[in-house]
């Protein structure tokens, strides 16, 4: 634990004001399609155009010409992407925080060049400005961050003090990190990273409210999320979160583009005229768009080989087009309400977010599903940076109201490695950040004097069904018999949900700590497989489990008695010594097996059998060590430090005092 | 639960506050964002009187009183309020049982 911090009582104000200096703050939507700034201004957010007053949106697409320069945004979308497609990342965000062997995010955007992997930790890169230069995801949204940064101090006039950026709630930490180092990288000062449900209901000012119960429904270009937010008395909590990283609004356009080709008598993949595709899948866009407002459209598409199509398309005939791909958001949402322990009648009131969900047919379904009329009265593009503006300006202290505390969850549970491979969860999913936990750990055999820290993400009971996030060493502990060194492990996860531990030697005072910055992270469909294994395996793992330590227990017990038979042989009765070897066997055997009760039964045996043979030696010990003191007082302190053996709960502090009020 | 404060730390404020050029209203305490892991603790005079959803501590005839906020409370529920003395420092101090550590500049607390 640190030091414990001593306050003495300041003027009225004065706290506040060290604070209240930075003046130019802003939140910044960093999208997997489309990413935008915005700012509070004259008490309201407003999302900034730039000088030029142009759209809002900046798409995340970053060009890399050959000659060096880089271009991001429309430009990079509409004019180098058809042209470059190597030289040209789109939808980065999918790469944030992961390894090259990550198999989810490269399958999908197949046209890049990837650089082999090389060096610890394995990075992804990019071959690009034809073939000239290596770029990582972090660089590629750093690009993005540096447009949106040169937009808002060109609005605001200055350079910014701080940013909010958001990120989806199911984020790991590899890839908040990665999201943080981006920022870093394109000169921000990162004041937080807040979820992007949260940053919506922020937006619809749901934290004026006295509590409730919030869905947000994010359906964008390519994926879908879905959050449950609690709120109680101005605090937000992400209760659980869900969706399918892989279904969105362009998952539509694909489907009535290939209706579209049906009807013009062609093959529904264009039979791999790859322009031809793409002229279909913009004319299906710019259908669905106008089929919001429009009951039927007429549709224009050039033919391959010269000459136009015309033909007809009316609002039924999309729906039921795109109503299949749309059933789809019924299971992550069922999931999500089931998690956070609420049912869809409970909601307080549900957010719509993303450009899909401009869509009647979209809320008419949102409606169906929960039961009541969506919110949707701010921009769906806009609402999450609008959000995050205002966060921003709370945290640079500008709005002069009201701290409001925002609470976002661990998404997997974070835990170390056992002995025998069992993952012991220390902070468990779905637990409010900031948060932390300490345990106490102890050595595992005589004269130990390191411990191997590995530390894990993940449901499942073993290590090996986890995800690795880290390992780390502490070293220089004096040899002491096994079970009484005391290894204190802090776990913090800070208010953006990125993890440090510690970990110190308590008789030693040996302490080492790092900040886990994993080499990549997991995908969210990663993310839903291991929630389901998890669920799945349950039963399983938790035998594994028991297993396992009864396997290690009996290993542990095995080599102590022989340690001691070696040390001690004369102790050792032969009418004992019969009866001990007789349990030695049976362990052996049970522990060759796969039944834990057999293993913990045999242990039991052993323990009885040399019950004696424990009891002189510990008399002997006395003798020599302790002489004048009873055995019952020191089998007592033996009893003590074996509860400190294996896990025992945190820290408790001393609470003081008289209680008023 | 409830929020505690002990009476070497309720001495102390009346000390403090003794020494003042204004007599305080109150002091304000509360939980505040900021400091490196993402939440400070405040600790102020006030010279208004508390707003009406605030929990007010009242000590010694009211010669004392501790404001707390709602959200603060949420936190602090069950914390003791004290003053210590050390080698190094005096001061007052949160025995928090609510947070789970401290950060390196003294001034975070973490939950």
């Amino acid at each position: 634990m640190a030091v414990e911090a001593l306050f003495d009582i300041s003027e009225p104000g004065q706290a506040r004001a060290k604070e209240a200096c930075k003046g130019r703050a802003v939140g910044i939507d960093l999208g997997t399609t489309n990413s935008l700034v915005a700012a509070v201004q004259a008490g309201q957010p407003v999302c900034l155009r730039g000088p030029e007053a142009g759209a809002s949106v900046v798409p995340s697409v970053v060009h890399y010409a050959a000659d060096g320069h880089v271009v991001v945004g429309q430009t990079a979308r509409d004019d180098l992407a058809p042209r470059f497609a190597q030289d040209t990342i789109a939808s980065v965000k999918r790469f944030m925080g992961r390894g090259p062997q990550d198999a989810e995010a490269t399958r999908r955007l197949t046209p890049y060049q990837f650089a082999p992997a090389a060096g610890e930790p394995s990075l992804v890169r990019f071959v690009v400005a034809g073939g000239s230069r290596l770029v990582t995801p972090v660089e590629v949204s750093a690009e993005i961050l540096r447009v949106l940064k040169a937009r808002a101090e060109a609005d605001l006039g200055g350079e910014l003090d701080g940013v909010v950026i958001t990120v989806p709630a199911y984020f790991d930490d590899g890839q908040r990190q990665a999201t943080r180092d981006a920022g870093r990288l394109a000169g921000l000062d990162v004041l937080r990273l807040l979820n992007e449900p949260t940053a919506a209901a922020l937006a619809y000012g749901l934290d004026k409210q006295a509590e409730g119960t919030f869905a947000v429904f994010d359906l964008g270009g390519g994926t879908f999320d879905v959050s449950i937010l609690k709120l109680a008395r101005g605090v937000f909590e992400v209760k659980a979160t869900g969706g399918d990283s892989a279904l969105g609004g362009d998952d539509f356009d694909r489907l009535i583009a290939g209706h579209l080709l049906q009807a013009m008598g062609l093959p529904d993949d264009g039979g791999g005229d790859r322009f031809l595709v793409r002229r279909v899948l913009d004319a299906a866009r710019a259908a669905k768009e106008a089929l919001t407002e429009a009951p039927d459209i007429a549709v224009v598409v050039e033919r391959p080989g010269g000459g136009t199509w015309r033909g007809q398309l009316d609002r039924a005939q999309m729906e039921a087009l795109v109503r299949p791909v749309l059933d789809r958001c019924v299971r992550p949402v069922r999931r999500a309400l089931a998690d956070a322990g609420v049912a869809a009648a409970d909601l307080t009131g549900v957010i719509l977010v993303g450009g899909a969900t401009r869509m009647p047919l979209v809320r008419e379904f949102v409606s169906t599903l929960f039961g009541r009329e969506p919110l949707h009265d701010i921009d769906p593009d806009e609402v999450v940076a609008l959000g995050a503006a205002i966060q921003a300006d709370i945290l640079a202290g500008g709005s002069g109201r009201d701290d409001v505390v925002l609470l976002d969850v661990v998404p997997l549970s974070l835990g170390l490695e056992m002995m025998g491979g069992v993952a012991e969860k220390l902070i468990h999913r779905n637990t409010t950040v900031p948060c932390g936990a300490t345990q106490t750990f102890t050595t595992y055999a005589d004269r130990q004097t390191g411990f191997d820290l590995h530390v894990v993400q993940g449901e499942r009971e073993l290590v090996a069904d986890c995800r690795s996030l880290a390992r780390f060493k502490l070293t220089g502990i004096p040899p002491m018999a096994a079970g009484m060194a005391r290894l204190e492990v802090t776990f913090l996860v800070d208010a953006d949900g990125l993890l440090r531990v510690s970990a110190r030697e308590q008789t030693t005072g040996k302490e080492t700590a790092i900040e886990v910055k994993p080499s990549y992270g997991l995908t969210d469909d990663e993310v839903e497989r291991m929630l389901l294994d998890s669920f799945a395996h349950a039963e399983d793992d938790v035998k594994l489990r028991s297993l396992t330590e009864q396997r290690v227990e009996a290993e542990r017990i095995l080599a102590a008695l022989r340690a001691a038979m070696v040390d001690a042989p004369e102790l050792l009765a032969d009418a004992d010594r019969q009866a001990v070897a007789a349990a030695v066997r049976v362990l052996e055997t049970a522990r060759a097996g796969t039944d834990h009760l057999a293993i913990r039964a045999a242990i039991e045996g052993l323990d009885a059998a040399s019950k004696d043979f424990a009891t002189k030696r510990l008399d002997r010990a006395l003798d020599v060590g302790l002489r004048g003191q009873g055995v019952r007082a020191v089998e007592a302190r033996v009893d003590e430090s074996a509860t400190a053996k294996g896990t025992t709960a945190g820290v408790k502090r001393s609470h003081a005092g008289h209680e008023h009020g | 639960m409830a929020v505690a404060v002990s009476l070497r730390a309720v001495a102390e404020i009346k000390k403090a506050a003794a020494k003042r050029a204004a007599a305080p209203k109150g002091l304000r305490v509360g939980i505040r964002g900021g400091g490196c892991t993402g939440f400070s603790y405040l600790f102020e005079w006030s010279d208004i009187d508390p707003r009406a959803e605030d929990k007010v501590l009242t000590f010694e005839d009211d010669s004392v009183r501790v404001f707390i906020d709602p959200k603060s409370l949420l936190y602090l529920e069950g914390s003791t309020l004290d003053y210590a003395t050390s080698v190094m420092a005096r001061g007052f101090k949160w025995v928090n049982p609510n947070a789970k550590g401290s950060c390196g500049c003294g001034e975070s607390v973490q939950f």
